[in-house]
This record gives C-alpha cells, sequence and structure tokens, in this order.
C-alpha cells in the first residue's frame, strides 16, 4: 500500500478474527478499591456500578468469582512491574519528533535540504513562514532537538500544557528527574515498508510470522490461567500484541470519560432522523432487544445466534457504560482526546490491584503521505501532553514505580519529503521509553541523514528487538523462553547504547 | 416469517395447550386447532389461499375464510380462491376450523396480501427464457421461502411481485433469470438527491458516490448483477480511503466490474479476461497497489504478491502446502512490469498502457518453470503469460470455487460440488462465471435452513434490502455515513483483502448502527415536512383510528415487505404492539413506526 491507510493499519494490528470467549462486567468498586471492597459474590459484583464490558479471549470460560479472585490473589502478592504499550499507528515520521539539533550543523543541513517545505527552525517558531520551531534537547551536546509540538509553554513550546516530554525529560542525565528515554531509530533491517508486515513484526518481536504476540507469550509464560485481566487491550478487539497462545486476556473498548461506543437502542437516531408525525415512539426499545436476544437459535445456526447476541450484548453493554459519567478525578489535566480517555482507563485499572501486568493502546493515524505537519503536529502535542498527564496521574495514585511506557510505530519515514507535503514509508523510527523507573535519557544514537540507504531510508540504529530484551530482562522479568525467539547470543544488535555514561539499561 | 405463518404456530400451541387437560365427557366441546401456515398468491381480481389443515379430536367438517373481517366462504378443503376484487388493493385474511360439533377454533394470523396492478408499467419479472433443467433438484417447484432465500443470496430480497411470479416455478427457471435475464433498472423509484435535494454528482463527494452506486442496487431488475459487481469489488479489492484514486476511476472501475458480473450480456464472462484487464487496463488498481512504479530494474512487488495471494490462488492449498514463494512473488513482479499508468489531467487521465522500455524482458522462474513471462505477450510483453500461468496453478480454480460459494451459501462446499464446479468452471480453459455462478445457485445447499435463515446480511445487502421493500428514496448523505457506521462502505474496505464478512459484521457497535439504518430509512420515507419543488414530499402512513394492535402488527409485517421473522420474534412483537399506547393518532403512528423498526431492525431482521 503506497500511501495514507489508517484504517489498514487499525484493522490489521487488531485481532478481527479471534472471538472472544466471554464477556464480563467491569464494577466500578473493583477498579477503584480492589476486589475486597466489593467482596467476590457475584452478586455483589454484579451490584456495584460497572465501568464497562470486558472482553475475554482464552480457552475457557470462567466464573466471575475465579476472576477476581485470581486478580486479588495477583494483587495481594505485592505490586508487580507493568508495561503500557503504546502504539502510533501508521508509521509516525521519527524526524517529526526528535531533530538534529544546532550542535550538529552538517545534520541539520542535510536535513533542510531534503525537506524544504517540513523542516522545523531553529528555535521556538519562525513567524514568518509560519513553521513550528524546535528545541534542543539538553544532555545530547545539543545534537538532537525536541520538535515543538512536544514541548510545553514553561520550555517555550506551544503545546501550551503543564506537562509534556521536556517535563518528562528532566536534566536528561539518567538521575531521578529524568523519567524519558529516547532512541531515536529503532527498527528491523532491511525494513520492507509495509505497514502490514512491519506492524506483525513489532507484535509478533519476531519476522517469523508467529500468530501470538512477543507480550502474548511472555504471559503463556508467567501469567495466570485464570485472570484475563492481567493483559488488556483498551480498544474494541485484541492488540496483536498480547494475543497468547494458552492463558486468558481481555479487550476493553474504550468507554471512559462517560463517552460510550454503544448507545443502545431507542426510536430516536443519532443522527436526528427522529419519526415524522408526532416524533420517536418512547417505547422501551432497550428491553425489547433485550428479550430478542434471549431466544435460542437454531444449533448450528452462527449467524442467528450471533445476531442475537449482539443485540444483546449491545443493551448490556450500554447500560455497564452508562453508569460511567466520568472517571474519578486525581489532578492532572489531560488533553481533549480518546488517547486521554484510554490512559486514565490504563491509570485506574494499573492502581486497582488487578494483577495487570500489560496494557495495549492503538492511537493516533500517522500514515501522513501528505500534509504531515497538519496531521502529526497536533497529535504530537496530544501524545506530549497526554503522557505527561498520565505520569502525573500515575504519581497521585501511588503506582508510579511499577508503570512504564513504551512508546513506538511500525516505521518511520522517508528523508526525503515528497511533493504533496507528506513523506513515504522509511525505516527507523523513534522509540519512547517513560516512567518513574526509567532511566530517562539518550539511549541510543540518532541516525545519519548522510549517510541513507539505496531508498533514501536511514540506517536503524537500534534493532527493536534489543528494545523487547531490556523490557523482558530489566522490568517484567520472569520466564522469557522463546518470547524472542531465535535470538541470537548477546541479543540482537545494534542495541541499547546510552550516551549518559553507565551501562546499557533503560530501568533504575 | 413468511405469509404470516410461523406467528401461528406459537399462538397455536398457547391455545392447544389451554384445552388440553379439559376431560371430554359427553358432547365435545373441544374446538378445533386453528389451521397454519395461510399464505397466498394474488392476480388482479383474485386472491388464492391455502393453509395446513386443522386438528380436531372427532373431526374438521369445513373452514371459515374471513376477508377484512368479514365472513367470505365455508371450504372444506385447505384453499379457496376470493374473486372479483379490486386491483392494486390490500386485503387482509383469516381462517378458521369448525368442527362436527360446531366447535370454532381459533383463527390464523391475518395475512394481508395486495393484488396485482393492472398490467400497465413496470411490473414483475418477465418469464424467463432458456433451458430450464426438466430433472434432479432444480426441477424441484419453489416455495415461498425458497423464493425469498434466492432473492436474498442473490439479490436484495424479494418484492410482492417477486414472490408471486416465481412460486411454484422451478428453481432451474429462477437461477436462469438470475444469470440470463437482460439488466434493466427500475425508472419509477425517486432518484437519489443530495442534502438540499439536488440530483447528485457522483465525482464531487464520496457521499454522492456511495449513493449512486446504492441506487443501481436499488433499481436493478435483475440484482444478481449487481450482487456480482460487489462480490468482485470485495475480490479485486480496492479503497479510496488511500486518497490516490479519483471518483472517476473509482466509477470506471466498478462498470469494468460490472461487465464482468452482468452474464446476460456478457454470457462468456471469464475470470481470466477479468484478470488481464485488472493487471493491464485498470487505473485504479494500477494506483492503489503500485503497479504504475513497477517498471525494469525497480520492481515494486505490491500487486504481484496480492495477484498471487488475495486474488488467484491464496496462500496456501487444502493440504496446507504453500502455494508460491517470495521468488515467486518477485519473478512475478519483474513479469508485470512495463505498464504505464497515464497521470496527465485529461481525457487520457487513468489510462494504462505498455511500455516495452519498461518492461523487463529477461528470463524469470515462477513455479519453477523459466520464460520470458509477461502479462500479455499479445501486446509485446514478454512471449509466455504470466497470468495464464498462474491461472493454471493447481490451487487457483479451488480457491475461486470455494470463495464465490460463500458469498451465497452459508454451508461447507461438499467435495462433489467443488469438483464439479472446477470441471465446469476451468473447461476449455475459459474460466467463465456463468456455468460457476448456475451451477452454485443450483445447489440443494442454497435451501439449507430454510425455517430459520443463516447467513449475516451484509450492511451493504442489508440497507438496500430495506430501501427496497419500502420504495424509499435515496435521499441525502446518511447512507454513506451509516454503512460506514455498519462496517461496510463501498469503496472503503478496511484493507486490500476486502471485507472479513460473515460473523464479523455483528458486535455490539454495529447491531447499534444497523438499528439507525431502519430509523433513517423510515424516516426519509414518510417524512412528509421536508420536501420541496425539486423533491415533493413523500406520502406519510395514515393514522387508522380503529387499529388494534394485532392489525397494527400486520400492517407493519406488510409493509415491511412480510420478511421471515421467527415465531417467537412474532409474538415478542405483537406483545410489544399490544402495550403501545394507542388513544391518539401520533400514538398509534409511533406505535405503527416501532413495529416495522423491530421488525426490519431487530436480529432476526439480519439474517438471511
Amino acid at each position: 500500500m503506497s500511501s495514507d491507510c489508517p484504517q489498514c493499519t487499525n484493522a490489521r494490528a487488531t485481532v478481527t478474527d479471534l472471538p472472544p470467549t466471554q464477556h464480563i462486567p467491569l464494577p466500578e468498586d473493583v477498579l477503584d478499591h480492589g476486589p475486597e471492597a466489593v467482596g467476590l459474590s457475584r452478586r455483589s459484583l454484579l451490584r456495584a456500578g460497572t465501568l464497562g464490558s470486558v472482553a475475554v479471549y482464552g480457552s475457557s470460560v470462567l466464573g466471575l468469582d475465579t476472576i477476581f479472585g485470581s486478580a486479588s490473589a495477583a494483587a495481594a502478592s505485592g505490586p508487580s512491574t507493568c508495561l503500557v504499550m503504546l502504539y502510533l499507528q501508521g508509521g509516525s515520521d521519527g524526524l517529526g519528533l526528535v531533530l538534529p539539533g544546532s550542535g550538529a550543523t552538517a545534520q541539520y543541513n542535510a536535513y533542510v535540504t531534503a525537506r524544504p517545505v517540513l523542516h522545523r527552525v531553529q528555535g521556538a517558531s519562525d513567524n514568518v513562514a509560519g513553521t513550528v520551531g524546535s528545541h534542543d534537547i539538553p544532555r545530547t551536546g545539543n545534537t538532537l532537538a525536541w520538535s515543538n509540538p512536544l514541548l510545553t509553554a514553561a520550555a517555550g513550546g506551544d503545546n501550551g500544557g503543564t506537562y509534556g516530554f521536556d517535563t518528562l525529560w528532566g536534566t536528561g542525565t539518567g538521575d531521578a528527574s529524568s523519567q524519558l528515554a529516547v532512541l531515536p531509530a529503532v527498527d528491523y533491517s532491511p525494513a520492507n515498508l509495509s505497514h502490514f508486515d512491519s506492524s506483525d513484526y513489532w507484535f509478533a518481536g519476531t519476522l517469523a510470522g508467529m500468530s501470538t504476540g512477543w507480550l502474548g507469550r511472555w504471559i503463556d509464560n508467567n501469567g495466570s490461567a485464570t485472570n484475563p485481566l492481567q493483559a488488556v487491550s483498551i480498544d474494541n478487539s485484541l492488540s496483536k500484541a498480547i494475543r497468547t497462545a494458552v492463558n486468558p486476556v481481555c479487550s476493553i473498548p474504550a468507554t471512559s470519560a462517560g463517552k460510550t461506543p454503544s448507545l443502545g437502542f431507542s426510536m430516536h437516531t443519532s443522527g436526528g432522523y427522529d419519526m415524522p408525525h408526532g416524533g420517536a415512539s418512547t417505547a422501551n426499545i432497550n428491553a425489547q432487544m433485550t428479550s430478542f436476544s434471549q431466544v435460542a437459535a437454531g444449533s448450528g445456526n452462527a449467524a442467528l445466534a450471533r445476531a442475537r447476541s449482539s443485540y444483546g450484548q449491545g443493551v448490556t453493554v450500554a447500560s455497564q457504560a452508562s453508569a460511567v459519567n466520568s472517571l474519578a478525578a486525581t489532578g492532572p489535566t489531560y488533553p481533549a482526546d480518546s488517547l486521554s480517555n484510554r490512559l486514565k482507563l490504563a491509570a485506574r485499572l494499573l492502581a486497582a490491584g488487578l494483577g495487570t501486568r500489560v496494557v495495549t493502546i492503538h492511537w493516533g493515524s500517522f500514515d501522513t503521505h501528505g500534509s504531515q505537519l497538519q496531521g502529526q503536529d497536533p497529535q504530537l502535542a496530544t501524545l506530549s501532553q497526554a503522557l505527561g498527564a498520565f505520569q502525573a496521574d500515575l504519581i497521585a495514585r501511588g503506582v508510579e514505580q511499577n508503570v512504564v511506557t513504551m512508546v513506538f510505530s511500525e516505521f518511520g519515514r522517508r528523508v526525503a519529503e515528497n511533493d504533496g507535503g507528506g513523506t513515504d514509508h522509511g525505516a527507523g523510527g523513534v522509540v519512547l521509553m517513560s516512567g518513574s523507573a526509567v532511566k530517562g535519557g539518550l539511549c541510543a544514537p540518532a541516525a545519519s541523514l548522510t549517510a541513507t540507504d539505496t531508498y533514501g531510508n536511514i540506517v536503524p540504529t537500534t534493532d527493536f528487538r534489543a528494545v523487547y530484551r531490556s523490557v523482558l530482562q530489566d522490568w517484567l522479568g520472569g520466564d522469557l523462553t522463546n518470547v524472542i525467539p531465535n535470538e541470537p547470543a548477546g541479543g540482537y544488535t545494534p542495541g541499547i547504547a546510552r550516551y549518559d555514561g553507565g551501562a546499557a539499561t533503560l530501568f533504575r | 416469517m413468511q405469509g404470516g405463518t410461523d406467528g401461528v404456530s406459537t399462538v397455536d400451541r398457547r391455545g392447544a395447550g389451554r384445552v388440553a387437560v379439559q376431560v371430554l365427557v359427553g358432547r365435545d366441546r373441544k374446538p378445533p386447532t386453528a389451521p397454519s401456515k395461510l399464505h397466498g398468491t394474488a392476480t388482479t381480481s383474485t386472491v388464492t389461499l391455502g393453509w395446513k389443515a386443522a386438528h380436531d379430536n372427532r373431526k374438521v367438517t369445513h373452514y371459515e375464510v374471513f376477508r377484512n373481517g368479514h365472513l367470505v366462504g365455508k371450504p372444506t378443503r385447505t384453499s379457496f380462491t376470493d374473486k372479483k376484487l379490486l386491483a392494486d388493493h390490500a386485503y387482509a385474511y383469516a381462517v378458521r376450523a369448525v368442527d362436527k360439533a360446531g366447535n370454532r377454533g381459533k383463527k390464523t394470523h391475518v395475512l394481508t396480501i395486495r393484488t396485482r396492478k393492472p398490467a400497465t408499467g413496470p411490473t414483475g419479472p418477465t418469464a424467463p427464457t432458456g433451458p430450464t433443467g426438466p430433472t434432479g433438484p432444480t426441477a424441484t417447484p419453489l416455495t415461498t421461502p425458497m423464493v425469498d432465500r434466492m432473492f436474498w443470496r442473490a439479490g436484495f430480497g424479494p418484492s410482492q411481485a417477486e414472490r408471486d411470479a416465481w412460486s411454484g416455478k422451478p428453481v432451474a427457471d429462477l437461477v436462469d433469470f438470475f444469470v440470463s435475464h437482460p439488466q434493466s433498472y427500475d425508472p419509477t423509484v425517486p432518484p437519489p438527491v443530495t442534502q438540499s435535494n439536488q440530483p447528485i454528482d457522483p465525482l464531487v463527494s464520496s457521499d454522492e458516490l456511495v449513493m449512486e452506486w446504492l441506487y443501481s442496487m436499488q433499481t436493478a431488475t435483475n440484482p444478481l448483477t449487481e450482487r456480482l459487481t460487489f462480490f468482485l469489488h470485495r475480490h479485486w479489492c480496492i479503497t479510496r480511503l488511500t486518497g490516490e484514486i479519483t471518483n472517476d476511476l473509482l466509477i470506471a472501475y466498478r462498470n469494468r466490474l460490472r461487465s464482468f458480473a452482468d452474464l446476460a450480456a456478457n454470457p462468456t464472462s471469464s475470470f481470466k479476461d477479468l484478470a488481464y484487464e485488472m493487471t493491464t487496463q485498470d487505473g485504479a488498481m494500477s494506483l492503489f497497489l503500485n503497479g504504475w512504479q513497477n517498471v525494469k530494474g525497480h520492481p515494486n512487488e505490491n500487486y504481484a504478491r496480492e495477484f498471487m495471494e488475495l486474488f488467484c490462488l491464496g496462500v496456501r492449498d487444502a493440504s496446507g502446502a504453500a502455494n508460491y514463494t517470495q521468488t515467486d512473488v518477485t519473478e512475478m513482479a519483474r513479469a508485470l512490469t512495463g505498464w504505464h499508468l497515464d497521470q496527465n489531467p485529461g481525457p487520457t487521465f487513468g489510462n494504462v498502457s505498455f511500455r516495452s522500455s519498461s518492461f523487463d524482458a529477461g528470463s524469470k522462474t515462477i513455479f519453477g518453470q523459466a520464460a520470458n513471462w509477461g502479462a500479455d505477450p499479445a501486446q509485446g510483453s514478454g512471449t509466455a503469460s504470466a497470468i495464464d500461468h498462474v491461472l493454471q496453478h493447481h490451487a487457483h480454480a479451488p480457491y475461486i470455487v470455494r470463495k464465490l460459494w460463500g458469498e451465497f451459501i452459508a454451508a461447507p462446499i461438499p467435495d462433489d460440488a467443488l469438483a464439479a464446479l472446477v470441471t465446469a468452471y476451468v473447461a476449455n480453459g475459459a474460466y467463465q462465471l456463468k456455468p460457476l455462478v448456475r451451477g452454485i445457485l443450483s445447489h440443494p445447499l442454497m435451501f439449507d435452513s430454510l425455517d430459520e435463515p443463516n447467513m449475516v446480511k451484509p450492511p451493504v445487502v442489508y440497507l438496500v434490502g430495506m430501501q427496497r421493500a419500502l420504495g424509499a428514496p435515496m435521499k441525502w448523505f446518511w447512507q454513506h455515513e451509516v454503512l460506514g457506521d455498519m462496517q461496510q462502505s463501498p469503496y472503503e474496505a478496511p484493507n486490500v483483502a476486502g471485507w472479513e464478512g460473515g460473523l464479523s459484521f455483528l458486535n455490539t457497535n454495529t447491531a447499534d448502527a444497523r438499528f439507525d439504518a431502519v430509523l433513517r430509512t423510515l424516516f426519509v420515507n414518510y417524512d412528509n415536512t421536508s420536501g420541496t419543488s425539486a423533491y415533493p414530499n413523500r406520502t406519510p402512513l395514515p393514522d387508522i383510528p380503529t387499529e388494534t394492535a394485532a392489525q397494527c402488527f400486520d400492517r407493519a409485517y406488510a409493509l415491511c415487505g412480510s420478511p421471515w421473522l421467527s415465531a417467537a420474534s412474532t409474538a415478542q412483537i405483537q406483545s410489544f404492539s399490544a402495550a403501545q399506547p394507542a388513544s391518539t393518532a401520533n400514538a398509534r403512528l409511533q406505535r405503527l413506526y416501532a413495529v416495522m423498526a423491530l421488525i426490519f431492525g431487530g436480529p432476526d431482521g439480519q439474517v438471511m
């Protein structure tokens, strides 16, 4: 596919052919106070207000008592490390986040030459051209700079928020203030430039075509056979990254912030095309749909069974989700965006003590073949603010030491811009690692913009599996057998290299 | 529910259950059961009814037939013809049984039938021509549920006229109609209009682009042509979401597919010819899968890979063996070089032509065979046809046969049917679609699970089906949006693999969207408040002050085109109708709309 196809990556990156084995309600009290707060009986769980419906993927159907019992037991065994995997869909341009700084003149000049329209000026902004500027990143020898959408107002940027990547970056020395690691050019080689293949590789943790995800295999090795909340996709369907062979995992739709994906059924249309002659009936259509759904279809008639169950679940989800008007506020101001809604739910989940070890979020539309500045910059600003707010949220909930967030995209983009004010598929995107436990700073070299490959793409400086190795070994721990298949002795290279001294680790 | 039949059995069982405990002493006090499966057909002046016999502990002596509540006949047999009726009028019938002691059983559920229009203007399907199967399963006379099944699977649902015309005819005749009846489009259906009630221009917006195709589906007198065109779109899938394919190229692509789907106009329509045209002529496909960028020395594998993986072979054959290797893909890409796409603005924009200078004329090895493969040697592209070579792969014919089968029939294809269809398809190296489609539509598994339909209506079929049933106008721009909500909008497949389809079309979000689609369709069809001189008001539904809840259900059911509805759902909607307020005209109309919405848009309305 040669062009903008956000829906492609979206569709392919989640498993649509894997039906959930069951749906369970997610009670609000459980999230806020842990499973013990409501006891573990089915009745009390259902009596509590529910936040949403959890689609469970796994080999067997589990009782609610079993699920929350496992969650409770997991929580009781003490805090565990958690990973939030945030995937930027479509191939986010790495040079739109982190670009050559004022201390790398030749690289910056090459960048400007390759991108006469898209380049960012040095300094806050170029009011004449209206171009968003850049800001040197401390402790990189000014060889790298943030693009301005990532910056908060306090740092002279224009995203206006209280929190942002510059806040998380701190001194960038690996000290306690440095909570953001930057790896500027991560990928595999040679890059094949396909959304489908590349995202599949990143999710599988291998180029060898496996149906399970790298984090799914980690859950199979180390997780519970009875707690689907151990790995959660905050989405309508499951991320391939947590697709398992054995253990249950789940997806929870982004129903947070009072916004529900399904409104249930009424005689009022969502588009305002209400019935003529006296308006819409006020009859309880939801009750009628539930009633329809309770009639069994003939054996073997999967189509009618699916139709009836979908309608019934539509009502269930709507009624459960409608109990949520807003998430409990913890202080930080998130930007208004679906990413924030999902991160809020993630913070709440991770603080609830449900044994959640992995959260996945697929977000955005970064396949910017045209009009890249208008397409990418607002999303980058949101990303920066939302991750800053997420960190503050975790701190307010007292779980910031347990949570690390990894941000990646399936590839970076071509160094040279195209004729449409955009960039084509390239190699080597930026990976960000954020969290209190992250030993922040520059953790891999930038790629050269002058020594590109034959297609004009950068040569990645870090293999994505080396980053996975660090996350697995130094953060999640446990049995790592076959989580990264066929790993060479010493891991995939090139690996992680710190530029602030010390060992090649991403974590404290 | 067909012609009000299944609803009867529910009422039936309940009635029977109540009397079963009575002790029979002396005089027979036990009434007969209600007759069941009341059905009928109409001419311009007569209605002929039939039903399944009632049972009695002694003997049913005769039946009483009611038209609009008045007794019109006392037949002793299970059929009756009502005569001297007005043309194009709806009549409501019910039947009850009487036993020797004079006990009268419960009436059947009301069946509403409209007499035919006088024989001027457009009518139902014309009498089929061509050969009919004299023996075998296709000689079976069609029942009404069978007619409904065929028109849902090969079209967008039946009209009453189509039911009347085809009931009792051999299956083979109807199959022949689908594959042979010349296409035309019913001009009496109001043309689509924009938000400001102006004629649409499909080149201007994606909304109008979608409406343009939906209108063809809505008005096609031979719906198979449009269904098959949409199948070919699913198969040779492109999507406008990449933003690079202009609307005129999308329409040209659709028209190309339609020319292959129109089996009446193009009886020798061949998948092979289509494969050639897609590779060497279609501008939209060239843009979408980068065929234009695939040049000598700079091969682009995108089209070559999908040609094998999605369009012709599939990744693996039935035994699980890989159908091709990465080398085959790269060599195929070389073979398909040289097809230039004209991207200069002007009348030749989108034309594809061969340029020998960008063709890689070297030897390529595909499936282990070395030759100067090209897409079309007749045009100078190589000396051996790589397209023919791929189609001759053992995996090709079963791959296409299975996929086409799955478009029409829910049950897995039996081995003998697969073998026979493959043979018909590859006969003489022709790869013809007509014998393949005819063979699939004629297979008895088409009528599997007639009592309870077992395929999910694809969203496009569901929406067009409602529009056809109501004759609803294709008005304003909501169709595109609601199709997107239902996760199937033409030209907007999620990726090159097309829609996953089947059960994946139904989830909690799309269920909501499907109900929404009904409400919008009802609104535009009955709204009489927003007409303009360019687009007059629709005729609203009349209030009937004396209408009972049961009559409301019957009217709604007939307005919806008497679709299949399970006995359980029928009973539930009748109860729903009875629970609604009806003291004012508005309340009664709201009841009527709500009942229609539940019939069209409930779970039973989602299967075909």
